[in-house]
This record gives C-alpha cells, structure tokens and sequence, in this order.
C-alpha cells in the first residue's frame, strides 16, 4: 500500500533524494556485487542488487531526477557495457521500489 | 554453596523442586525452577546431573513453574502449565509433554528477555577455540549434527541459540541438552555408545522427542567463550553426498537475519553486530546424509583455519 | 515489599540491595513495564555501573527492546504524518506518542503499543479514509463493536497497518461521550503546541497533557499499567511544575474543561505515592473538586493498593477486589446504567457465543481457530 499519485518519476522537474528519516548502513564484500542496507528510518535490512546500488550511490550529496540518474550512472563506468543503455523501465521500477520502502523521497 | 546436582541426593533434590524450588546454571542464566512432577524431576535429575544448582534463595533470571492447571479438565485430559514468574505465555500442553514445555519454555525466556546478547536459532559447537554457527530452519538437521559434534569430541555451546555478545563478537556457551526427533534419536543412539537418553516424549507437534545429556566438559569449560570462524547452513538431505559449497557473505548475512530471533529489536548495533560476525567467517551451504561424513568434513575445516 | 516504589522515590536504595531482594526488585520492575524505565534513571543518576552484572543485563535488555519500539514509532508518526498531510490539519499525538516525539521526561524507557492521535471530529471520516489508502485497516469488524465505538466512544475502532501491524487510535475526544465529565476536545485542540517547526505535529498544552493522562489512569480504568502511569505524571509534575506559575494554571485549565477531579487524585497519588514535589497551596487549593472525606478515604484504600505493581509481592488479599472495584467503577463513570449494563451483557454472553459459533464454523471447515492471547509453542525444534 502507498499513496497512490505521490509517484510520478516519469515527470523531468521531479528530483529524488536519500530519506532523511534515517540512516543508511551498509555492508558488502567481494565474493558477490549483491550489497546489504541497513535502513534507521524503517528498522529494515535489504539485499540490494548492484544496480540499486549505484542508483542510491549516485543519489549522495543531492537530488537528482531519473533522466540525471541514468546519465550518470551510464557515463560513470561502474556498469558495465552490455548492460548498457540503461531500460528506462528499468530505472522508474527501482525508484518506485525505492520510495515505498521510505528509502528515497520526491 | 555450589554443588552440581548429581552431588544432591535425589530425596533432597526432589523436596527442594516441590517446595521453594532449585537454581540451576546453564551458563550466563540462573534458572529457579519449581515442579511437582515427578517424571520432570527424575528427567532433570538425569539430564542436568553436571549442572551447578543453588539451594538458597538469589538471583534468578526466570523463576519457572511446571505444573497442572487447576481446572476441571485435569481429570478428563489431563494437561500440563508453564509459567515464567506470574505469566502463563503458552496454552497448556498435553500432560506426557511436561519436560518438553520446560525446555521449550526456558528456550522462550531467554528468546525474549536477554537481548544483551544477539541471538541466532542456530546449533554452536567449538573446537581449537574456533566456533561454528549452524543456523537453520526446523527439519533442517542441525540438531542431529550438532549431537553428532557434540559426541565427537567438539564442545556444546548449544544445540538452539547462538548468543553474540555485541561488545565482543564472541559466542557465549550456555549448553542444555539436545533435543532430538523421530528418526535422528535412533540415528544418535547408534552413532554413539556414549549417548546418555532422558525419556521419549511421544505425540508432541514435532512428532516424538528425547534429549541428549551434554557431554561434562561442555558444562564445565562453559565460561570459555569463543570467536566465531565458520557459518554452515546444514540441510540433511535423503542420499544426498556431502558437499560444502561457498555461499556468499551478503546472502549469509541476509540468511542469518531470518534465522534471528531479535536482529530487528537489536537495531543499528544487531546490523554491525552481524555484519562483524559475516566479516570473521567463512560462509557455506552444507548439505549431507552420512553424520560420519558431516563430521569428518567438520573436523576437516576447523583444521584449515588455524 | 514494594522495592519499585521505593527504588522511584529514593534511586540511592538499590544500593544497599541483596541478590535476593535484586531478584524481586527486577520481578516487580517487570510486571510494572518499568524496567528500560530504571535503566534511564539509574543512568542518569549515575549508579547504574554499580548494579550486579545480572539484573544489570535485565535493564539492558529491556532498555534495548524499548529503543527499537520508539524507533518504530517515530517512523509510524512519520507515515502517519505523510498520510493526513493533504488534509491540512494538524496532527495531534497524545500519551506515549507525545512524550516520545517531544522528548519529554516520561519518554526514556517508555513502552507504548499504540499510537494515540486527536483529530478535530469534524474530519474523522477524512482521516480515516487517508489512514486507509495509506494501509491502516479498521480491526473491529463485528458491527456490533462498529456501531457501539462510533455511537458512544471517544475514539474510532483502532486501526492496524497491513504491513507493519502497527496499531492507531484516532480519537476525536478524550473521553466516551457518556461519561459522566465533558471535557471540551475543540478547547484542547485550540491549546495545542506544535513539537518541532520542520513539521505540522502537536502536543497538548502542558496543563491538557497532565489532565488527559489523569484522566485517562484516575477515570477510564486503564490500571494494568497503573504505576507507570503514576510515574508519567510524577515526571510531568517536576517537569512543568518547575515553573513556579503553572500550578495555577494547571487547576483553572482543570476547572475550565470539567477534570478538576481526575487532577485532584493525581495530585493526591503522586505525593503519596511517589513523593512528588507538589506546593502545598496547590495539594489544599479550594478551587480543586475533593470527594467527600468518606469517599476519599475509601478512594485511597482501593488506589494505594490498584497502583502498586502487579506483583504478587505487592499484594494482600484485597487488591484484587481493589482492582476489580476500580474496573466496575471505570464502567459505570463511562456510561449511564441503562447503556452500560446491556454493554457489559453484550460482552460477557452475545460475544463468547457468536465467538464460540465462529470457531466451530472454522472447526467444520478446516480454517485455523481465531488467535488467542496465549500462543502455542511453535518457535522451536
């Protein structure tokens, strides 16, 4: 259940940005690119993909729409160049996600 | 005056339960127990012989009471009561399960009343002051394995809980015996001509039941903690050949939160607790049918890391 | 012997305590939800590395539990925050909730299950429908119960998230619209003081958060948790009651919304029990509604004993008809006979049956018996 309407990333001027209901801990290490979040807010855990990953990453510091997202991430060289261009299915189902778990906000 | 309760004469053993009850260790917990049944009585007189017990007043961790219910049913079905202090937190059980609601039930208070520690649904044993976590699911055979450690030289920390001390890192020992179902109690029986049986408790929810006395040495080295180096996920699997396969450390991680029993109530501390315990391990999936296989994979293992 | 009482007047007691009385000091804090309570205190005061590593480990483990419940609770005041956003009124947390969000003295170590939230009447229909689309679902789904809160209850039937199963009581007044005082919730509300300015969240004014939690222990009947209510009103007392005016304040605003006499009983029950610092002028003020010296004496025997721990250390042989004295008496503050007796009827016989009837029907169809408050042993091999 979320607020249904409060979702729109398809909208250029709609930037997102980190929750800053909480804290965001993480945990990875080099046997996989699966990363684990620890979310203050929510009190909840997550296995991210690499992928969610870079999204939240590139997300630090400040907000940025889904167009700038997919930018930066494609022009940054931590995907690699198969999985490139980035779906833009791909990018809206991951900061969907993202939102209804409070993990980011418009 | 501490004495084990094996050093008790049964008689005095016995009248202190009825009356104002008996403290019993079990490492970092002081249980005051009080029944008047005698099949608990001669089960715990068996069972828990090594164990240091305190006849005068203290402190205690839980004061439990296993006892019938005072109501009509008592003649017809007759039943069987837990109570932790003045709360009765489960429905009662059928009367043959007396000793098994203690167990449970004492499983229950230290689940829900010691989040000092993190604590893990998982089987630990140590050897050459390095422990293994083997958490898992009911039915995954981590209690049959862990009897099959515990008998083969490794010491019980515990065949239910891992307690991580969240300061440290370190597991805590707190050995009780191993409750074994159906099939695996005569799996252990045969393995072993050590094994010391309390009786079989027939008909309860996970079929028919019977605890394994901890070897002596685990209760007497249990002040020794120890540092956690190998994480094994065991499912005994019909037939199946042993193997070990890597698993990797944020699926672990991920496995072993499931399997926790207060990692959310634990927060930010339970997180870098874990994560702590994922960083000093080494993470596997283990799957086996042959206990003598298990074991020498084991024994194997805790070599290759010193 | 009442060690939790002793221990809340005077920190510096559990000095001098034995293992033994250790041992039911932790017992007693327990069944009193006082023990994260104790870890705060005994903090603060700077003794608690003295307590033997045992019971010290019970604190800990309380105080741990505790911290994670308010955790989740700031992100359920958040969620709910978001959710009557678009509504624009301000929301008004009460109780627990309250002294959590403002920091407040009773917070540390306080457990509360529920959220509590006060909503202008006028808009609960608006409320509720928001809640709704946002995952809280109403939990009473007998009509019975349904038409019963929103009949004659000061709150609507509580909420349960479908996810997090955390629990809302939206209330549109403090108390049941037939009890026998009418406080005036548009009053409380007009009074109200926002928290942070970041967000639209408010708390009642000091004197309504003091009366409300008076009249929530002394006249709704809510006394398993009796001490620790006592105890939110003792540290609200030293709180506010720094500022030397407030104690007038505090008996005209009592006057004004008709609960001078829940505030009498507060004042007359921290002092005695918990030694509260209460200016003499404002135990004895003439303005306050005193029962006469007959009921009074009775009130005292019952209370002195229904706000001990619940403890069988704590008790005589009376307690128990203390308590259940106060529970009758609650009930009928709550309502006029002739709607009371039919409710309590409805409860004790209709209810059981149809329970009774529903569980047979989930029998005969194999369905799972609807969950009791005691649970069966399933967490373990």
């Amino acid at each position: 259940m979320s607020p249904s309407g409060a979702i729109n990333s398809t909208h250029a001027t709609n930037a997102w940005s980190l929750a800053t209901s909480g804290e965001y801990h993480w945990a990875q290490w080099n046997d996989s690119d699966e990363v684990v979040l620890h979310f203050t807010g929510s009190g909840d855990t997550y296995l991210i993909s690499y992928f969610g990953y870079l999204l939240l990453d590139t997300l630090k510091g400040s907000p940025k729409t889904a167009e700038q997202l997919d930018r930066l991430i494609s022009s940054s060289n931590r995907l690699s160049d198969d999985l490139l261009p980035i779906p833009k299915e791909m990018i809206d189902s991951h900061l969907f996600h993202f939102k209804k778990l409070g993990l980011i906000e418009l | 005056m501490t004495n084990t309760i094996g050093a008790l004469p049964f008689e005095q053993f016995s009248n202190f339960l009825k009356s104002e009850g008996i403290r019993i260790e079990t490492g970092p917990f002081v249980t005051r127990l009080r029944t008047k049944l005698t099949d608990v009585i001669e089960n715990l007189a068996l069972l828990y012989s090594d164990y240091p017990a305190f006849t005068q007043a203290g402190f205690s961790d839980f004061h439990l009471d296993i006892h019938k219910p005072a109501s009509i049913r008592r003649w017809i079905q007759p039943q069987v009561n837990f109570t932790f202090d003045e709360l009765t937190p489960f429905k009662p059980l059928p009367r043959p399960q007396a000793y098994a609601i203690f167990e449970w039930g004492l499983n229950w208070c230290i689940s829900n009343y010691a989040h000092q520690y993190l604590i893990i649904h998982s089987a630990v044993l140590e050897k050459n002051d390095a422990a293994i976590v083997l958490p898992g699911v009911p039915g995954a055979g981590k209690s049959t394995l862990c009897a099959g450690l515990a008998l083969s030289g490794w010491r019980l920390f515990s065949d239910e809980m891992a307690l991580i001390d969240p300061s440290s890192g370190q597991l805590v020992s707190s050995p009780r015996p191993i409750s074994l179902k159906n099939e695996s109690i005569n799996i252990i029986r045969n393995f072993s001509s050590s094994a010391v049986f309390g009786i079989t408790i027939n008909d309860t929810t996970k079929g028919s039941i019977a605890h394994l006395k901890v070897p002596e040495q685990s209760i007497q080295l249990c002040n020794q903690k120890a540092l956690p180096k190998i994480i094994a996920f065991p499912r005994y699997r019909k037939g199946a050949s042993t193997s070990l396969s890597p698993l990797s450390k944020s699926r672990a991680f991920m496995t072993l939160c499931e399997n926790s029993f207060n990692y959310t109530i634990q927060g930010k501390s339970g997180f870098s607790t874990v994560k702590t315990l994922i960083d000093n391990c080494d993470c596997f999936e283990f799957e086996y049918s042959s206990l003598e296989d298990a074991i020498r994979t084991f024994d194997t293992l805790i070599e290759q890391i010193q | 012997m009442n060690l939790v009482v002793q221990a809340l007047v005077n920190h510096q007691s559990v000095k001098n305590l034995t293992d033994t009385q250790w041992d039911l000091f932790i017992r007693q804090a327990r069944s009193s939800e006082l023990l994260a309570h104790f870890y705060h205190r005994f903090s603060a005061e700077g003794i608690f590395s003295s307590i033997p590593e045992k019971p010290r480990n019970h604190l800990i483990s309380d105080e741990i539990l505790a911290t994670r419940q308010h955790e989740a609770a700031r992100w359920e005041i958040l969620q709910i925050y978001q959710a009557l956003e678009p509504i624009g009124i301000p929301v008004l947390l009460l109780k627990g909730a309250a002294y959590l969000q403002a920091e407040l003295p009773p917070a540390p170590g306080r457990f509360f299950s529920d959220i509590d939230i006060l909503v202008p009447r006028t808009v609960i229909s608006e409320v509720e429908e928001k809640l709704h689309q946002w995952g809280w679902l109403t939990t009473h789904h007998d009509d019975y119960d349904q038409r019963y809160y929103r009949k004659w209850m000061h709150e609507i039937p509580p909420l349960q998230h479908v996810g997090r199963h955390s629990t809302i009581d939206v209330h549109h007044n403090i108390l049941p619209l037939t009890a026998r005082l009418h406080p005036d919730p548009e009053k409380m509300i007009q009074a109200s003081v926002q928290i942070d300015e970041e967000f639209e969240l408010y708390t009642l004014c000091p004197a309504d958060m003091i009366l409300h939690s008076a009249t929530h222990l002394f006249h709704d009947g809510e006394l398993e948790h009796g001490l620790r209510d006592l105890v939110d009103l003792d540290q609200l007392f030293r709180h506010f009651g720094e500022d030397s005016n407030f104690w007038e304040i505090l008996i005209n605003r009592a006057n004004e919304i008709d609960l001078s006499r829940p505030l009498f009983y507060a004042l007359r029950y921290t002092s005695k029990i918990l030694n509260t610092p209460i200016p003499l002028n404002a135990l004895q003020s003439k303005l306050l509604d005193k029962p006469i010296y007959p009921v009074r004496y009775f009130m005292d025997r019952l209370f002195l004993r229904a706000l001990a721990p619940a403890h069988k250390s704590c008790s005589d042989w009376f307690t128990g008809i203390a308590r259940w004295f106060l529970y009758i008496r609650s009930h009928y503050l709550r309502m006029p006979l002739h709607l009371l007796i039919p409710h309590l009827f409805y409860k004790a016989y209709v209810r059981p049956y149809k329970e009774w009837r529903e569980n047979r029907k989930n029998v005969l169809s194999n369905k799972p018996e609807k969950k009791e408050s005691e649970s069966e042993i399933d967490i373990f091999e």
